[in-house]
């Protein structure tokens, strides 16, 4: 029975998987669903309860028989024609030692070098792109490194071959740059063509240069801070569309951080994207600490407070505005058909691998995104042979590592985890993925007893999409 | 005629070259890196525009999806003015405003309007149409309608009935009959005078061309798919079907699962919302989903052969027949059993 139920601070509920709906339950009804799931038996009164409930169509046994992603019979469909971002890695290379890179040695088969991506390569991985992302209508080229601007040539001749070469087809760029690199001309041209930047900064100079460090071992705080007000001075307007890319080392000054987002005059305006540490095939988890998650909690918390009007507009961090975004989306989500009668079935997670986003590395190899380590056993195919639709098919399905879990789970639509959590070494691991199932399972009840809370005071999802 | 762009929306131009009116061929032609459908079985397969516009005489400019920059059709419809070509320009009416083109110089393409003189009073009857009227309806865009319409008129017309018809798609004017005017959309119009306006419409058009049968082509869907994908409203279909209630209807479906639960569904929303029995369920090659995301809606073009093996395990629900509109058995089948139908009636 795939069912939860949980207390909310205006009372208890019931979240059943097969109807996709929360329902309100008396105290009774949610101490008699909790010995059930508990394994206890049921008194007189319980099965009464039970049978009412069951007889209304919930906490019905579980339909899924077969975990199998619904896109897996028809992937030609998508890796033909909806490619819909290519990710160049134009160097290995960087010219900082971010002591969390995903280059610096933590992480399994990824390590700075000094190889970059040949012309030949780069262009050829265009017009493999361009060539399977006609149902798109704005295909998406990014550049990654190391630290792309190394690469600048390239990147002006990729940019210069798409404009050309591909005019009708609405094409745009992005990419993520630590920015010590910006000069006149990389401005000039960023701006010409619209390249979409994220910065990479991690917050207010201490923080910033205790791990982002130069190969001498020197802070990048200063020259970053210096090429942000060159770019904000040659084109405000485009400086103010950058967004900001930070990752939160453990045991940090994580409300320095957030402040910082929020009240710097030069990065304070941009959108911020904040994120812990990726575990992908890392050797050593970075572990955080409780004031972490509290500081977590209690701006997420201040976020709920605005929503109902309680606090006034801006006082609660605007780091933490994409919580709201979440419970919109789960909101919207719980709106849509349950599983009822859904035999054949995948959890939420997984993106069609090379469709959704095509990563090219140095070779010409392909990976599904950046995010995965670059071992043999994760390449979907590469320039020559083109795409490996086995592999593709076998990163589609990995629930099948935990199947019978899964087919049991109340969180299934819900479910977050892909293949790029569940890798250790050079392979994905079930115990990997088993290890996020609490954490998925406890944030998707954090943000149904959010949103049970807010409905409860008056909040109206609705009209709050009609700005 | 040069199509631009040669797309899965477009590609009737290929399939149905022999119902074509006045052009002996057709050409299609997209954006680099486009490629056509296994199905078109083109030889040479799609072109550039540069490479297609020397061998045409006209050039039809439409919007699908995905879109195309608006400059890009801004400078090929130029290049095609200067080469002399004849210009048409289906869609948006206010894109030709944007550029400095002249309008006289581009033929529009689209729904014209329909003044239906006298007056249209708020309570009037509807007229009775004495020929077998088929629908074609589905639950939006990119369903196949077009497809099962120019089925229908290949098959009519060559089993020697006369045939009026009118088209859901803009572009039915290539093929020699008008697209349904902008009648369910006239702001002059309150509900009910815009359903007795569209019964005048076919009145008229049947008063006039005298027909063995109408074929009539309803755009867009049939209701809400679910409480995210709200575009389609089915407010045409509805109103239509109350306006001109029609003997035969051909309900086209997106490519995806599903069961006798759901046909009996769907059998009960055809009767009590829109006055027909279904016996008629063709399935597109298209399907449809819902982007996370954005919430939007995302097509996906399949094979046939992918629609057959994962969707269409099963081709009757009792009295609902299923076809796959990209087989030309299945879409023979069909027009064999509405002939049938309609023979045995009278």
């Amino acid at each position: 029975m795939a069912f939860v139920v949980f207390s909310t601070p205006v009372g208890y509920r019931l979240y059943d998987r097969e109807k996709n709906r929360i329902l309100a339950l008396r105290e009774e009804e949610f101490q008699a669903l909790r010995s059930l799931k508990n394994g206890q038996p049921l008194g007189e009164r319980g099965r009464e309860i039970y049978a009412r409930l069951n007889a209304a169509g919930y906490c019905e046994k579980s339909s899924i028989e077969t975990i199998l992603h619904p896109q897996t019979p028809i992937v030609d469909a998508f890796l033909s024609k909806k490619v819909g971002n290519l990710v160049l890695q134009v160097t290995q290379d960087c010219n900082l030692r971010c002591k969390y890179c995903e280059y610096s040695g933590n992480y399994y088969n990824r390590v700075h070098s000094k190889h970059k991506m040949s012309e030949e390569i780069a262009l050829r991985a265009v017009d493999f792109f361009m060539e399977r992302s006609s149902a798109v209508e704005s295909p998406i080229i990014g550049f990654y490194g190391g630290e792309p601007f190394l690469e600048f040539g390239l990147i002006k001749k990729v940019v210069n071959y798409v404009n050309d070469a591909y005019a009708d087809r609405n094409c745009g760029f992005n990419l993520t740059t630590n920015l010590t690199l910006l000069n006149d001309e990389i401005i000039k041209f960023v701006i010409k063509n619209n390249v979409h930047i994220m910065i990479s900064i991690d917050g207010p100079e201490q923080i910033q240069n205790q791990n982002r460090v130069f190969e001498s071992g020197k802070g990048s705080f200063d020259t970053v801070v210096e090429k942000a007000k060159k770019f904000k001075e040659a084109n405000k307007d485009f400086f103010l569309k950058c967004h900001t890319n930070t990752a939160i080392a453990p045991d940090t000054e994580y409300e320095q951080i957030y402040d910082f987002f929020d009240n710097d005059a030069l990065f304070g305006p941009l959108p911020s994207r904040i994120s812990t540490i990726s575990d992908s095939g890392v050797k050593e988890k970075a572990v955080y600490n409780d004031r972490f998650f509290e500081i977590q909690r209690r701006e997420n918390f201040k976020q709920l407070l605005e929503m109902m009007g309680e606090i006034k507009p801006k006082s609660a961090s605007q780091v933490f505005a994409g919580y709201r975004g979440d419970l919109k989306k789960t909101f919207t989500q719980l709106k849509t058909a349950g599983m009822q009668g859904v035999k054949v079935s995948h959890p939420g997670g997984p993106c069609m691998p090379g469709a959704r986003k095509l990563f090219v590395d140095i070779y010409g190899n392909f990976y599904p995104c950046e995010k995965i380590s670059e071992e043999k056993c994760f390449q979907i195919g590469n320039l020559w042979d083109g795409f490996d639709k086995e592999r593709i098919k076998e990163l589609l399905n990995v629930a099948k590592y935990t199947e019978d879990e899964c087919k049991s789970c109340w969180a299934f639509a819900y479910c977050t985890t892909c293949a790029a959590s569940m890798i250790e070494t050079d392979k994905l691991s079930r115990e990997r993925r088993m290890e996020k199932c609490n954490i998925v399972r406890s944030l998707t009840l954090s943000l149904f007893q959010d949103i049970e809370t807010l409905k409860y005071y008056g909040y109206d999802f609705e009209g709050g999409t009609e700005g | 005629m040069l199509v631009y762009p040669g797309s899965s929306e477009t590609d009737v131009f290929i399939r149905y070259k022999p119902l074509l009116n006045g052009i002996e061929r057709v050409v299609l032609a997209g954006p680099k890196g486009w490629t056509s459908p296994e199905h078109w079985n083109l030889s040479p397969p799609l072109l550039s525009f540069e490479e297609a516009l020397p061998q045409c005489d006209s050039v039809l400019f439409l919007e699908t999806e995905p879109k195309i920059q608006e400059t890009s059709y801004e400078s090929k419809m130029r290049e095609a003015l200067q080469a002399k070509k004849t210009v048409y320009l289906g869609g948006s009416p206010e894109f030709l405003s944007r550029t400095s083109i002249p309008q006289n110089m581009v033929t529009r393409i689209g729904h014209e309007i329909f003044d239906y003189q006298p007056a249209i009073k708020e309570v009037a009857p509807v007229f009775e149409i004495p020929v077998p009227i088929i629908y074609v309806l589905g639950f939006g865009p990119n369903t196949g309608k077009f497809d099962v319409q120019l089925e229908l008129r290949a098959f009519f017309l060559k089993n020697g009935y006369s045939v009026s018809q009118i088209g859901s798609n803009i572009i039915s004017t290539f093929f020699g009959f008008p697209s349904l005017p902008s009648i369910f959309e006239d702001p002059r119009l309150s509900i009910r005078q815009r359903m007795v306006s569209f019964n005048r419409y076919v009145y008229k058009k049947y008063t006039e061309e005298k027909p063995d049968l109408m074929i009539i082509g309803i755009p867009g869907g049939i209701f809400p798919l679910n409480s995210v994908m709200f575009e389609e409203m089915g407010e045409k279909a509805f109103l239509a079907c109350q306006a001109v209630r029609p003997d035969i209807a051909v309900l086209c479906s997106y490519a995806h699962p599903f069961n006798q639960d759901y046909i009996n569904e769907l059998i009960q929303i055809c009767k009590y919302r829109l006055n027909f029995d279904l016996r008629y369920f063709a399935v597109s090659a298209t399907g449809i989903s819902i982007l996370p995301d954005t919430q939007e809606s995302e097509y996906t073009f399949y094979s046939s052969e992918i629609v057959e093996k994962e969707f269409l395990s099963k081709k009757q629900y009792n009295a609902v027949g299923v076809y796959n509109i990209m087989q030309s058995e299945d879409m023979r089948a069909m027009c064999d059993a509405i002939l049938s139908e309609l023979r045995n009636n009278f």
